[in-house]
């Protein structure tokens, strides 16, 4: 039996975080009427279906910094102005993006797709956190700036990779965050995400 | 604050009720098992986000539906708010005045309720677990932004819970700096919680023993204590005092697979005229100090909130005796709650003449 397309096309749009079985089917009628009309969304479904391949061809994480990029480095590793010293370990691709609007910091990243959560089974394997280890004792890293979000997990993940990098004497610092500043990096504004920057706080090992 | 109007689908056994309120009464009665205290429910729900009955999300849906809705109409202070909830099988969202809910310190800072159960009485002589139950609602009701404290302390304590039982289950050897990276958070959410619980207790004891004298039921003096659930060696501070009790109970954490000290553990004691309440009060003078604690709770928050909250009454005529029952009354008028009352109708409640006075049967809602 062949699927309705209409159908299959909502329950796919389902599977999107924040999207429910409403949006979902506002959404597939918009692109289903969309394309079938004149005007600048004409090619909409089309244009979709390609960026969606292209996404999944051409997207891989960055060799150094797990950033998703096109090439083996993205263009931050690849800037050679870019402060050498200064590591910035976010949570995740749009924590990055929110930092780099800021333009406050000028180092490199350090994403780790995650924080610890051991209730849905993350821990410091899952996060690739001994990758992140001989990053920082390979290269001329001297600070460490620990950006995970002010929440339990964050904040647990911030401590936990504090006491992991104390053998290396690297200055460890981490965002000052949280209440009145918010506890979510990605819906901090530029001018408060810089504060929160260069305020950032030593870490000291309890 | 009170509601103007309250329309449900397919919660629980009602299908559709969508009925506008003017009095400050309103009365559902039926008989048992009809939908009186679903009703009362969903408007909890709509209220502070969650039931007062341990449940799945699927049982709010009435069978052979996907979702139920819950919305509420109300008057705050002359403005008038809108409460939508939404319940799936897998979530549930909220929207205030059209804008998605983020913490629930928004819900519990417009939405002030007292609910009022025939459990309830049990408080005095019950489980630990029920006065903790009592002590985070007026936590939360007194002080809306400790929500996100109360969510992110149980949050670190299913977390570490969950370091140590998959390491009793020997699915995973212990990684001692993981457990102390959320021991830490666990000490300082838990630090958090148990200063809410004084806090929200101080307030409470300005008006229960007032109550308490009025009712004869002390002659002398009342003594609420709040037991911390952790070992107190440092009465400068309850962090340093946590994380001893933590570091000496990990023998035992680890044997059991879960956290034996802190304030999930913790407990209030009622002392009458120097006798603890739990094992020499009489069962009219449990009573009367559990009828006084919601008092108080009613009076602090229309304290604080400049306004009456709202009171949900679920059978409690059942088991209040007259003298009781016509007192609650008596305060609810004077307060000038909006209450919403739900009766089997076997006892004459001699409720004020301005009220509604609706049926439920079957889960269908009709005026009388
Ligand atoms: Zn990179």
């Amino acid at each position: 039996m062949k699927l309705d397309p209409i159908a299959t096309l909502q329950l796919q749009l389902a599977r999107l975080p924040g999207i429910g079985p409403r949006s979902a089917a506002r959404l597939a009628f918009y692109i289903i009427k969309t394309s079938q009309a004149q005007g600048k969304n004409a090619n909409l479904a089309e244009d979709l279906a390609q960026s969606l391949l292209d996404v999944q061809k051409e997207v891989r994480l960055c060799r150094e910094c797990q950033n998703l990029c096109t090439e083996e480095y993205c263009s931050i590793c690849r800037d050679p102005r870019r402060d050498q010293s200064t590591l910035c370990v976010v949570e995740a691709v749009p924590d990055m993006q929110a930092l780099e609007k800021s333009g406050t910091f000028r180092g490199l990243y350090h994403v780790l797709h995650g924080v610890l959560a051991p209730l849905e089974g993350v821990g410091p394997e899952e996060l690739k956190l001994e990758y992140l280890l001989d990053r920082t004792k390979n290269k001329s890293v001297e600070e460490v700036i620990i950006a995970t979000n002010a929440n339990v997990d964050g904040d647990a993940t911030a401590l936990y990779l504090a006491s992991l990098l104390e053998p290396q004497e690297l200055r460890i610092t981490r965002l000052a965050m949280g209440v009145p500043l918010g506890s979510e990096l990605e819906y901090l504004d530029s001018a408060t995400l810089s504060r929160a920057l260069l305020e950032r706080k030593d870490m000291v090992n309890t | 604050m009170y509601i103007e109007r309250l329309q449900l689908k397919n919660f629980r056994n009602i299908e559709s009720i969508n009925t506008a309120v003017e009095k400050s009464w309103v009365v559902i009665s039926g008989n048992n098992a009809q939908g009186k205290t679903n009703l009362l429910e969903a408007l909890y729900i709509a209220s502070t986000g969650q039931s007062f009955r341990k449940s799945l999300l699927s049982d709010f849906i009435k069978d052979n539906h996907e979702n139920s809705i819950i919305r509420c109409q109300i008057i705050k202070q002359n403005v008038r708010h809108q409460i939508d909830v939404q319940l799936q099988k897998t979530k549930r969202s909220i929207r205030v005045d059209d804008k998605p809910l983020r913490s629930l310190t928004k819900l519990l800072s417009l939405m002030n309720i007292v609910a009022f159960f025939p459990d309830d009485l049990m408080l005095v002589k019950g489980s630990p677990e029920g006065r903790r139950k009592f002590i985070d609602r007026c936590a939360l009701s007194f002080y809306p932004d400790s929500a996100d404290i109360f969510k992110a302390f149980r949050r670190s304590l299913k977390e570490r819970n969950s370091i140590l039982r998959k390491y009793q289950r020997q699915e995973q050897k212990l990684d001692v700096q993981l457990l102390k990276a959320f021991d830490e958070q666990l000490i300082k959410y838990g630090a958090k919680v148990h200063q809410y619980r004084k806090d929200a207790l101080d307030e409470l004891k300005k008006y229960v023993e007032h109550y308490l004298l009025e009712f004869n039921v002390i002659k002398d003096s009342l003594e609420i204590s709040l037991e911390p659930g952790v070992p107190i060696h440092d009465i400068n501070s309850f962090q340093s005092s946590y994380r001893r009790a933590l570091a000496e109970s990990m023998q035992i954490d680890q044997i059991r697979g879960l956290t034996t000290v802190g304030p999930q553990r913790s407990d209030l004691l009622f002392n009458l005229d120097g006798k603890e309440a739990k094992s020499f009060a009489s069962q009219g003078q449990q009573r009367s100090l559990v009828l006084a604690l919601k008092l108080a709770e009613l009076k602090v928050i229309e304290e604080k909130v400049g306004c009456a909250p709202l009171l949900i009454l679920d059978d409690v005529s059942s088991e209040l005796d007259q003298t009781r029952t016509e007192y609650l009354f008596k305060a609810i008028e004077d307060l000038g709650c909006q209450v919403w009352i739900s009766t089997t109708g076997s006892v004459d409640l001699k409720i004020p003449k301005e009220n509604h006075h609706f049926n439920i049967t079957n889960g269908a809602l009709k005026e009388l």
